[in-house]
């Protein structure tokens, strides 16, 4: 077989990624400064009105969900573009059909005031009070938009793969696996093409579990069905939303196995674990979700067993295989400082951080005080903020130092470190608010729960001068890394 | 029940640990070995850490499954309910058959909603959440529960409801 032909992915697709991530991290700005208004509002520092809180809280969710998942898609798409050929019109019509999506959930939020939460559970989309029917319609629409551009992207990403090696059981290194390594060493796709495709395969699940809850809606909204069963539509839509942002994690790993191996100088090679690992995630990944589910006391046991499971089970393969990975790529290989590789090890720790925080959590026994407390969100926040989107911008920021060809002063670092160290501390409160027992979505904390907030401040300062120092050094790299990767 | 701040405590030792291992990986990231020496020595690790982790795994799941909330099993251990309350939610306020109960016997709660999803939860007298259950239109949910000290109890709405849904506020007696 051949060897797997690496260069510079084509032109246009570079191009396109880098609009995708850029968009993400725009959107990520604006929503973390949402962010910092309704933590300021938990503070008692700067109160809004329950109606804002809310539909703030919609949007920042929601946008920053999307915005996560797209600069992770870009990201990889610029990454697979090197060894394959990736359809441009079909990565860009995935975007446009994706970025019509939140335009859908702005309008429904900021002007038709829908502020149900990211994860409505139904009927509230329907009985809001405050928001009328077209805004829930809106939004339910603007998922839908999201979900079919991630869809395009999936089947892309999945044609190509299956295309290039010839049958999706190379894809996923099948006779490699089984025979212990022994067979079919020669024709292995790299890690970031076996995460992705993984990725594609569940999404694909994901998105028709999110159709199965919207077209029912749809349906309800029209009075042609009745209305859907409380407890099967919150199935369907934690197998949705629930797996999509678990997907993004794996993209986000897809980048660190292609950018770490530039700051160490070591190759990530697909080795048997490697193979293992990912055929493991897609057997599972579909499992946690039902750890939303717990407090549900009349779902069937055995489910909520499964829960627990899967929360376990996805988790041993991820830390062994990627974090540990990563782990020992670092060690002793005269690893050198700078933004992507601060971003790098700050993802590494978060991305564990934030997974011990979700597999407490993810014990039913412990789930009973904590659901729905801000723990729920300090461990999200965590595996995104220090995780995934640690890694997406780790490798936005290396991707255009390199087309640009700019130099990076020792000062420039410190952006990551602050970013870094301001989002710790900001996760850090969130963590001691939910042992604290402060609820999750409420608009108004009581004195007793306002001091967590107010501690949180400073560092969430901290993390977004971060952000903005990280917004400059990359708008001044912009122009000149857009003309090079057209060149 | 499990006290939430106990759970905070493993974290912050678990993330103590974790940050450990990696002053340790940095301080060595300095030097270089070459990947011939470290690749081994990391396979070798990663071989032991898996036997270490998996049986791990195996006996805290197993353990954990004395803390199962759910009716049948709550009942095999703190033994059948001496009451029930019934509850229902809607938005935004709460319905309670009673609002007394007696301390230290099995109280059963019979909960459900009449509009959106709610969830009951329960607040100590110290502020801490020591039980819940979500209250759905359309089903019941039991949750049993040993209130283990008198005083006031507070019930808050633990699942999203809408606009006054952090006001979804009930006292509950506990003698
Ligand atoms: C940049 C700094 C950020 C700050 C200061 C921040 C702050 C917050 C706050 C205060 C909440 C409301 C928590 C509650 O009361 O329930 C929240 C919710 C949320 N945040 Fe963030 N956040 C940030 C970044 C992110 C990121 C990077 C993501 C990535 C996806 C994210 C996703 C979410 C989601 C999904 C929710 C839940 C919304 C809902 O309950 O409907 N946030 N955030
Ligand atoms: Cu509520």
């Amino acid at each position: 077989m051949t060897a797997r032909i690496s260069q510079p992915a084509n032109g246009a697709v570079l191009r396109l990624a880098l609009v995708y991530m850029a968009t993400g991290f725009v959107v990520f700005l604006l929503m973390g400064l949402l962010g910092l208004l309704m933590r300021l509002d938990h503070g008692g520092i700067l109160v809004l009105s329950a109606d804002w809180f809310y539909r703030i809280m919609t949007l920042h969710g929601s946008g920053m969900v999307a915005a996560s998942l797209l600069a992770a898609m870009g990201g990889l798409a610029a990454v697979l573009g090197q060894t394959l050929r990736l359809s441009t019109r079909w990565l860009a019509t995935a975007f446009v059909v994706y970025f019509l999506g939140a335009g859908f959930v702005i309008i429904a939020t900021l002007l038709g005031g829908f502020g149900g939460g990211w994860t409505a559970l139904h009927q509230l989309p329907f009985k809001g009070f405050t928001w009328g029917l077209w805004a829930a319609l809106a939004m339910l629409v603007g998922y839908l938009f999201v979900a079919v551009g991630f869809l395009i992207y999936c089947w892309l990403v999945l044609y190509t793969t299956v295309k290039r090696y010839g049958g999706l059981h190379r894809v996923l290194a099948w006779r490699y696996l089984v025979s212990g390594g022994r067979q079919g060493a020669d024709s292995l796709p790299g890690p970031s093409e076996i995460a992705a495709s993984v990725v594609a395969i569940v999404g694909t699940v994901a998105v028709l579990a999110g159709a199965a809850y919207l077209v029912p809606l749809f349906g309800e909204a029209a009075g042609l069905v009745g209305s859907l069963d409380a407890l099967v539509a919150k199935n369907l839509l934690f197998l949705f939303g629930h797996t999509l942002v678990n997907l993004n994690i794996y993209l986000a790993a897809g980048l660190v196995y292609a950018t770490l191996p530039l700051y160490t100088g070591r190759e990530w090679k697909t080795t048997w674990p490697v193979t293992l690992a990912l055929n493991l995630v897609l057997l599972l990944v579909l499992l946690p979700y039902f750890h939303h589910l717990y407090q549900d006391f009349v779902q069937a046991l055995p489910l909520h067993i499964l829960g627990q499971i899967g929360s376990y089970g996805v988790a041993l393969p991820a830390f062994l295989v990627t974090i540990f990975g990563g782990l020992s790529m670092i060690y002793r290989s005269g690893f050198r400082w700078s933004v992507p590789s601060i971003l790098m090890v700050a993802g590494l720790w978060g991305w564990t951080f934030g997974g011990l925080g979700a597999l407490l959590d993810s014990t039913i026994g412990i789930n009973q005080v904590m659901h729905n407390t801000l723990w729920v969100p300090a461990h999200f926040h965590t595996y995104y903020l220090l995780g995934a989107l640690a890694f997406a911008w780790a490798y936005l920021y290396h991707l255009l130092g390199e087309l640009s060809g700019a130099s990076e002063s020792r000062l420039g670092s410190l952006a990551a470190w602050l970013y870094g160290i301001g989002g710790a501390g900001f996760i850090l409160t969130f963590f001691v608010s939910g042992a604290a027992s402060v609820p999750r979505r409420y608009a108004v904390h009581i004195p007793e729960w306002q001091v967590y907030a107010q501690a949180s401040v400073p560092f969430v300062l901290v993390l977004m001068l971060g952000i903005g120092w990280l917004a400059v050094a990359m708008l001044g790299r912009f122009a000149q890394a857009w003309q090079k990767a057209g060149a | 029940m499990i006290d939430p701040k106990l759970v905070f405590g493993v974290l912050v030792a678990l993330g103590l640990v974790w940050t450990g291992v990696w002053g340790w990986i940095l301080v060595g990231s300095q030097q270089k070995a070459p990947d011939t020496e470290v690749g081994p020595k990391a396979a070798a690790l990663r071989r032991r850490l898996f036997y270490l982790f998996l049986p791990l795994a195996v006996v805290i799941f197993v353990a954990s499954m004395i803390w199962l909330p759910y009716p049948a099993a709550r009942a095999g251990i703190v033994g059948q309910p001496q009451l029930s309350v019934n509850v229902t939610a809607q938005q935004w306020s709460w319905t309670l058959g009673q609002t007394e109960v007696p301390s230290r016997v099995p109280v059963e709660f019979v909960v459900t909603a009449r509009d959106v999803n709610h969830s009951l939860s329960l607040y100590n007298p110290q502020g801490q959440l020591v039980a819940q259950v979500q209250a759905m239109p359309g089903y019941t949910n039991r949750l049993i529960h040993v209130f283990d000290q008198p005083g006031t109890y507070t019930i808050r709405c633990l699942e999203f409801c809408g606009i006054a849904h952090h006001d979804m506020v009930a006292r509950l007696t506990v003698k």
